[in-house]
């Protein structure tokens, strides 16, 4: 299951169900149209419930994306199954998410 | 579902697969296709009779049908046909499976069993190519290398290969099962290679990751993580004591520029700037294509990247507790350290006296400065006892080396585990503890660990382990001398005891109690005297060797699974926190991590304890001394009388004392000989006021307790 | 929710005692008898990971890879096959076709549970 809502306004976007292997391609696709080409877009990962190292990766090559257009992407809520894959990768610094030592 | 049922289903499923071989086998009829088949099945048979007989620790049936399933797979291969020789063979093979399945699944395969096996294994032998699959076969019963494992802080790199991802293998899942082999102390995921997502190919794997994992795990455990993808990955693992030059070597190695790397390993702290720099300079000196106006890279990282300086003395800090090899250290005489732990003992009962006058002196400036001066004095007295004490992980790999020449001596393939090596205790201990527990590992070999057919054939692994553990446990150090082998034969043991007249006819003691018979003098249950461990010395040698550390030792045991030795030692033999109570004219001190509560004993419930021995505390009934009359004092006894309840190793008793006086800490003074043979007390102090007071020795109190107690009930 | 693990073995002992130890470890379990039975039991389910035997029956062991590895719904599930030193040319044919984990019989419980906790932790 996955599915991406983006808001009205272009500022926020969802993802909701499984940010995994499965996906991966499909999310690929999808996340290519809501690149930001300025100002700071809010990631919405608190339903997503399961994330694996492609999800991640994903997660990486977004944020590469928005970053070569000068813009920024922030997650907003992610859900604990994205936290804590995040900081036992050692990326919570990198997406500013506050990881326990 | 259990495995009982598992293994019945197995025996079914076994005798079925055994009538399909035989089939298969008188069904060969020449005819090439129709044949064909027929040995497929054939192999398949034994195939999965040898599969499920090594999930139930089958191994004699495994390692016999191994031989069979071979011979069957160079005849599936075409080298090789089933002639009449060959297929009069492989029915008796067939047979000899069948029956060895229901003796091993009974318990011990027979020996005539086993020789059978090493016959026919010999005929099987001639219809293959080489013999080395035989040999691998027989190798799993000969020892192998001893291996020990100790705690470190092990380097783990891994760049993942593109079709990771692809074929279901998840770089987080390997770091999760990773987390299980010990502790991640730090990851970094180098993202670098991952491009912006117009150029992302979503199911390729871009990723890789640096983690320090502290670990008892070996090298083979540790790289296994990473087994599924290491044809396709780069891995690399960096055990705990290798230098520098191996992390500069993996630098040099990985794709990432040297620096970003450099960075990394200085934040993982197993690198420290100093380090990195010279290493990276000689580098670049080797290099033909010399960086004009190079910065050393520790600089560069304060001076550009805005690491502060303290960052980088707290990496430096962090990579000398990673590495941990590199103490500064002074040797001083141990004479010059016990002349200052005495004189520290000295000043902890002049201070304890200074306080108590200026309690008395009500001097409310007076009392606030001596305790100032004893919360200072209890400062200096923990770290001068901790000058004196050292891990014991020293003593302990010290054994690796027996380990490993008794078991080639004795033919056994035996596993030395270290756990707990940090535990540190008192010097003076740690010396005096290096002969019982060289006892007690020469025992757990000789008599624990059986020999290896006897291992394979009641199910265990072929290797036997036997673990040294430490730890502390509420003011106590406990250490365990444990092994999977025979365990402790109770009925034995206690004929042994009636035998030699420790145990009387009529007496039918727990199995605990039993086990405890093999520390009295005189006690040996080996059935041949060795050159090992029946030496002569036995258990009582143990025994007396803890309890003049002040401590006790046990022993627990289940037939057939394993023994463990667990000794208890007090932290330090030099100064215990007690608490002082009355008893008639006298003083005395009870170990304050031995007391577990205080209770007063109102008049009728004082007479009642009197005449049952006992009380019922909170529903429990409580076995109580008291102390007035156990050591005939003087002095009247008071009309309240106080209980203080004690425990020592789990079990619980009641002292029946006059009067309650306070937290006291003392130094212990070792009583003269005139005393040796006063259980009860281990040891005298001097009291602030100038007179003694003897340190009651709780265990002995018990034991003289718990006798009494027999007596009355008899 | 605990994983699911879809285990493929011909010989039902070998099932049972997998389960078992899959069960007490905390993974749910599904068992098949062989490569056609187990393509069956797919049926739409979320498996997390496959336990395959190579000498089945029917459908053997990279018969079954070759069908989940087309299938866009388990080309992904890690698979871990249980195999015989005697099959390295099986193990080459598996590696083609992207079943990578590969447990070698005879095995121990504990073993086969460290190679499932390698691919997906209960």
């Amino acid at each position: 299951m996955l599915q991406i809502n983006p808001s009205s306004d272009g500022h926020r976007l969802q993802i909701a169900g499984e940010m995994t292997i499965y996906h991966a391609a499909e999310l690929r696709e999808a996340l290519l149209a809501h690149v930001p080409a300025s100002g700071s877009l809010a990631l919405d990962l608190s339903a997503v419930d399961e994330i694996d190292s492609s999800g991640v990766q994903l997660l990486l090559a977004f944020e590469r994306s928005a970053r070569v257009c000068g813009a920024g992407l922030h997650l907003a809520a992610p859900s604990d199954a994205v936290a804590a894959a995040l900081c036992e990768l050692g990326l919570g610094a990198q997406f500013a998410i506050p990881c326990q030592e | 579902m259990n495995l009982d049922m598992a293994l019945q289903t197995f025996l079914g499923e076994s005798r079925e697969l055994l009538t399909d071989l035989e089939d298969g086998l008188l069904g060969l009829s020449g005819d090439a296709a129709a044949d064909a088949e027929r040995i497929n099945a054939i192999f398949r048979a034994a195939h999965t009779i040898k599969g499920s007989a090594g999930l139930f620790g089958l191994d004699a049936v495994v390692a016999f049908t191994h031989i069979v399933e071979s011979v069957l797979d160079r005849v599936r291969a075409g080298d090789c046909t089933i002639d009449e020789a060959l297929r009069t063979l492989l029915l008796s093979c067939r047979d000899h499976i069948a029956e060895l399945i229901d003796a091993c699944a009974a318990g011990a395969p027979p020996a005539a069993l086993l020789e059978r096996s090493a016959a026919l294994g010999t005929q099987l032998q001639s219809r293959l190519a080489t013999p080395a699959v035989v040999q691998a076969a027989a190798q799993q019963i000969e020892p192998r290398a001893i291996a020990t494992t100790t705690d470190g802080h092990w380097h783990v790199s891994v760049r993942f290969g593109s079709e990771v991802l692809r074929n279901g293998m998840d770089p987080l899942a390997m770091l999760r099962y990773l987390g299980t082999l010990g502790t991640i102390e730090h990851v970094a995921t180098l993202t670098d290679a991952v491009p912006p997502l117009a150029e992302l190919d979503a199911e390729r794997c871009y990723l890789g990751y640096e983690v320090t994992l502290r670990s008892n795990a070996d090298a083979t455990a540790i790289a296994d993580a990473f087994e599924f993808v290491r044809e396709d990955s780069l891995v690399r693992v960096l055990a705990p004591d290798c230098g520098s030059d191996a992390y500069l070597s993996l630098i040099r190695e990985l794709p990432e520029a040297d620096d970003r790397l450099g960075a990394i390993l200085l934040a993982a702290g197993v690198l420290s700037p100093a380090e990195l720099d010279a290493g990276l300079t000689r580098q670049r000196q080797l290099d033909t294509t010399e960086v004009p106006g190079h910065q050393p890279l520790g600089h560069i990282l304060v001076a550009e990247q805005g690491v502060s300086p303290a960052a980088v003395n707290a990496a430096l800090e962090q990579q000398s507790r990673a590495r941990g090899s590199e103490h500064r250290q002074i040797r001083i005489g141990a004479d010059k350290l016990d002349e200052l732990i005495d004189l520290v003992g000295e000043l902890v009962i002049a201070s304890a006296a200074t306080s108590l006058r200026a309690t008395h002196s009500r001097d409310a400036e007076l009392i606030e400065s001596t305790q100032a001066l004893g919360a200072l004095v209890e400062l200096i007295r923990d770290s001068a006892l901790n000058l004196r004490t050292v891990p014991i992980g020293e003593t302990f790999s010290r054994f690796r080396r027996v380990v490993h020449d008794l078991s080639r001596e004795l033919g056994k393939d035996i596993e030395l585990v270290l756990n707990g090596e940090d535990t540190e205790l008192d010097k003076s201990i740690v010396e005096r503890l290096a002969d019982p527990l060289t006892h007690l590992v020469r025992n757990a070999i000789d008599h624990g660990i059986e020999p290896v057919e006897a291992r394979l054939a009641r199910g265990k692994p072929a290797r036997g382990t036997v673990m040294l553990n430490a730890r502390h446990d509420s003011g106590s150090i406990v250490i365990e001398v444990q092994d999977d082998g025979n365990g402790l034969d109770a009925e034995r043991i206690a004929a042994k005891a009636r035998e030699r007249g420790l145990l009387r006819a009529d007496q039918t003691p727990s199995e605990q109690d039993i086990f405890q018979l093999i520390f009295e003098p005189g006690f040996s249950t080996a059935n041949a005297v060795t050159n090992l461990s029946g030496r002569g010395v036995g258990m009582d040698v143990v025994k007396r060797a803890i309890e003049a550390l002040r401590g006790t030792v046990e022993m627990s045991s289940q037939a057939g699974a394993g023994t463990c030795c667990s000794i208890r030692l007090p932290l330090t033999l030099a100064i215990i926190d007690g608490f002082l109570v009355g008893v008639g004219d006298g003083t005395y001190v009870i170990p304050l991590d031995q007391m577990v509560e205080c209770v007063e004993l109102g008049g009728s419930q004082a007479s009642e304890a009197r005449r049952n021995g006992y009380i019922n505390l909170r529903g429990r009934v409580l076995p109580l001394l008291h102390l007035h009359e156990h050591f005939a004092a003087d002095g009247a006894r008071e009309r309240r009388e106080n209980l203080v309840v004690v425990n020592h190793a789990g079990q619980q008793a009641g002292l029946v004392v006059d009067r309650l006086i306070g937290e006291f800490q003392t130094v212990i003074k070792p009583l003269g000989r005139l005393f040796a043979a006063a259980s009860c007390f281990s040891g005298a102090t001097i009291l602030g006021s100038g007179a003694v007071a003897l340190i009651l020795d709780i265990p002995g109190l018990l034991a003289q307790s718990s006798g009494a107690g027999e007596r009355a009930a008899a | 929710m605990a994983k699911s693990i879809l285990i493929i073995d011909d010989s039902a002992s070998m099932r049972q005692v997998v389960a078992m130890t899959l069960n007490n470890a905390g993974y749910d379990t599904v068992e098949a008898c062989d490569g056609e039975d187990a393509l069956g039991k797919l049926d739409g389910r979320k498996f997390h990971l496959m336990i395959c035997d190579v000498n089945m029956p029917r459908l053997d062991g990279l018969g079954f890879v070759r069908a989940v590895k087309d299938n866009p719904q388990y080309k992904f599930t890690p698979i871990v096959m249980l195999t015989t030193e005697a099959g390295d040319d099986k193990k080459a044919q598996g590696q083609a076709v992207g079943a990578r984990a590969w447990v070698v019989k005879p095995f121990q419980p504990p073993q086969l549970l460290a190679a499932v906790a390698k691919l997906a932790l209960p």
